[in-house]
């Protein structure tokens, strides 16, 4: 089911941008930013959600709930919806249109890494993919999309062979030459991080603490990842991280000054100047 | 926020599980390399190489130790090429690993290390050749290597910019090799020098089967089939199937015999070697990727769903067995018995007779 309604199709997206442009890595680029084009509505949605979320958990009347019921959860809960409620804020409205991207990341990564197999129970999957009843018309109406002319896939891209992990200076330096790469992706994950996290009201809260272990784990994952699996990875972990960069510019949510602050990303103003109680129908 | 909390975590647990586990990275399990030398069985699997004596289906043993390579288990080493068996005693087996290059020769007396030629820039994925004292491998950057019995290069041609994915095969002058790029060649085992070379419009993943009459036949993933003369490449007839083709056929007699892949289905021809006219077929539920046995008239192929179908050369059912695992590798003929090694099954080796009996099963 996963195979037939995600990875299949989106394998064979990708082979029509490649038998296209006739490039293994452009296909890459362009087949990621292609995704983000498609999920960018899903993607401002969780935005502002987040945004609105934020803003409110600065508001003068949050904070003194949470003084007031700190020792009374239930009754805490019942007054943090009723907020929610008046705000006009959906406590999930940040998380579904995550959860719902998120087929869409792992099934744009396994039909990437599909294309770059190169042992022959990996063509079997990428051959099968390309052959599926529901997708085999575009060889058909395509010649360029056939078999025939996709295999074998040319993944030399740059300086790079996209189907293995990628490295330079590697007869010179020792322990297999520089990951280039890996490092790039590394940074912009770190880079993204730090320009899209949003101040958080109370930066010892738990999700505050959460979001800075996830800005130091992140980069260090996918650093790993791109180290020792396919550049193609690679390429993709690189290009997804500048287009969520983009979206969040595009949105005017990019916060700059984060880029060179090290210290916890907390809210610049004093909580006291918060006004988006405003809105309060109280 | 509490589920907030919740689905963070959970959501990088996921996307690692998602981009690691079922992302599909090199698989370590793969089509497993079968060799049969006397009574040894050497089956390439996972991260080892196992020697099974098929006259009683157990391990062979150096002393009270397995007869394996590695010795002792390397995340660094995938194996499922073919190993490569020289007259001196040595075995020269591929690492698959995606960014650990080696050839290695084994002593098959020890099981130690004899060298190790790490020249390829890229992943071996087919057995090599051996023949005159000269192992030739197909590397995984498109060259084929030429090395003397102490893993010195003697030469090589880059035939490919992609990776050799067949094993080269010979009849005692000229080497086949085949490539994804949709040609095979005829190369001087001297010097490496191209006597031939022909376009066949599709990749090609197995190697040609020669006969004694000085033919070749070899299959494409476009679905074609071609018969060519050995000496000159020129092609004796040409026949489009309904599928992919990842094996070499099978001949007996005047019968070549192939399955192909269509989908996650297969099927199974019976074509003329003259003519490459289709003289039966039958459709299988699983799909067919590896070639098949032929032997006293009758044909034995394996499915990936795990059955193993014999049938009389007429294409009527014999017998077939159901065993777990995929059945991706050629099953090989040892006396009287019929040897099959399925993939992520429960056993590594099973034994039947002629007859479709199990006779024994090994597990290491």
């Amino acid at each position: 089911m996963w195979d037939t309604l995600i990875v299949t199709p989106m394998t064979n997206i990708l082979l029509l941008i490649y038998s296209l442009v006739g490039n293994f890595g452009v296909a890459i680029i362009l087949f990621t930013i292609l995704i983000k084009i498609a999920t960018h509505p899903l993607m401002a949605k969780q935005i502002k959600s987040s945004a609105r979320m934020q803003e409110l958990m600065k508001s003068d009347e949050w904070t003194k709930i949470q003084a007031k019921y700190k020792d009374d959860k239930e009754k805490l809960a019942q007054e943090q919806m009723r907020i929610y409620k008046e705000q006009g804020v959906n406590p999930l409205g940040a998380c579904f249109p995550t959860l719902i991207q998120f087929p869409v990341i792992i099934g744009l990564y396994q039909s990437i890494n599909r294309v770059m197999g190169v042992s022959p129970l990996q063509l079997v999957d990428l051959v099968r993919s390309i052959t599926d009843p529901a997708w085999a018309w575009m060889g058909q109406i395509f010649p360029a999309a056939s078999i025939g002319a996709l295999l074998p896939i040319n993944t030399q891209f740059l300086w790079m062979n996209l189907g293995q992990p990628e490295r330079i200076l590697a007869d010179i330096v020792p322990f297999g030459g520089i990951p280039t790469l890996a490092i790039i992706v590394g940074l912009t994950t770190y880079i993204q991080t730090k320009l899209t996290v949003m101040p958080s009201a109370n930066p010892n809260d738990q999700s505050a603490q959460m979001t800075k272990m996830m800005g130091i784990y992140m980069p260090l994952m996918l650093f790993w990842f791109s180290l020792n699996f396919a550049s193609g990875l690679a390429v993709y972990f690189i290009i997804s991280n500048l287009a969520g960069i983009a979206q969040y510019a595009a949105l005017g949510k990019v916060n700059w000054r984060n880029l060179l602050s090290f210290r916890s990303q907390s809210q610049p103003e004093p909580k006291s100047k918060s006004t988006p109680a405003k809105k309060s129908k109280k | 926020m509490k589920f907030q909390r919740i689905a963070l975590p959970l959501m990088i647990v996921f996307l690692a599980l998602g981009l690691s586990a079922c992302g599909g990275f090199f698989a370590t399990q793969n089509f497993p390399g079968l060799v049969l030398d006397d009574d040894i069985l050497y089956i390439s699997s996972g991260s080892h190489v196992h020697a099974v004596d098929v006259t009683n289906g157990q391990e062979v043993l150096l002393g009270n130790a397995p007869l394996r390579f590695p010795k002792d288990s390397d995340n660094n080493i995938i194996l499922f090429a073919p190993v490569a068996l020289t007259d001196g005693g040595q075995m020269v087996v591929p690492n698959s690993h995606p960014s650990k290059h080696g050839l290695y020769s084994i002593e098959r007396a020890t099981g130690n290390v004899r060298w190790t030629f790490e020249g390829s820039k890229g992943t071996w994925i087919a057995g090599a050749l051996v023949l005159n004292n000269t192992i030739y491998a197909p590397g995984g950057e498109g060259i084929l290597y030429a090395l003397d019995m102490n893993g010195n290069e003697r030469w090589s041609v880059k035939l490919s910019s992609n990776g050799l994915m067949a094993q080269p095969v010979t009849n005692g002058e000229l080497i086949f090799v085949p490539t994804m790029d949709g040609i095979l060649f005829a190369i001087n085992p001297a010097n490496g020098s191209q006597i031939w070379q022909r376009e066949l419009n599709g990749p090609i993943m197995a190697p040609p089967l020669l006969d004694e009459d000085g033919n070749l036949y070899i299959g494409t993933l476009s679905g074609r089939m071609f018969s060519l003369q050995a000496a000159s490449g020129a092609v004796n007839w040409e026949q489009k199937l309904d599928g992919t083709i990842w094996s070499a056929p099978a001949l007996d007699g005047e019968t070549l015999y192939i399955g192909v892949m269509v989908g996650k289905e297969g099927r199974f021809y019976a074509l003329q070697r003259a003519t490459g006219a289709i003289r039966w077929q039958r459709s299988e539920e699983g799909s067919i990727l590896a070639s098949p046995l032929a032997f006293d008239g009758k044909v034995l192929f394996v499915t990936e769903l795990g059955r193993v179908q014999a049938l009389s050369g007429d294409g009527a059912p014999l017998w077939q067995a159901d065993l777990k695992g995929k059945l991706v590798s050629v099953p090989v003929l040892a006396g009287d018995l019929i040897l099959i090694v399925p993939m992520q099954g429960d056993d590594l080796l099973v034994a039947f007779d002629v007859n479709g009996a199990q006779r024994w099963k090994f597990k290491p």
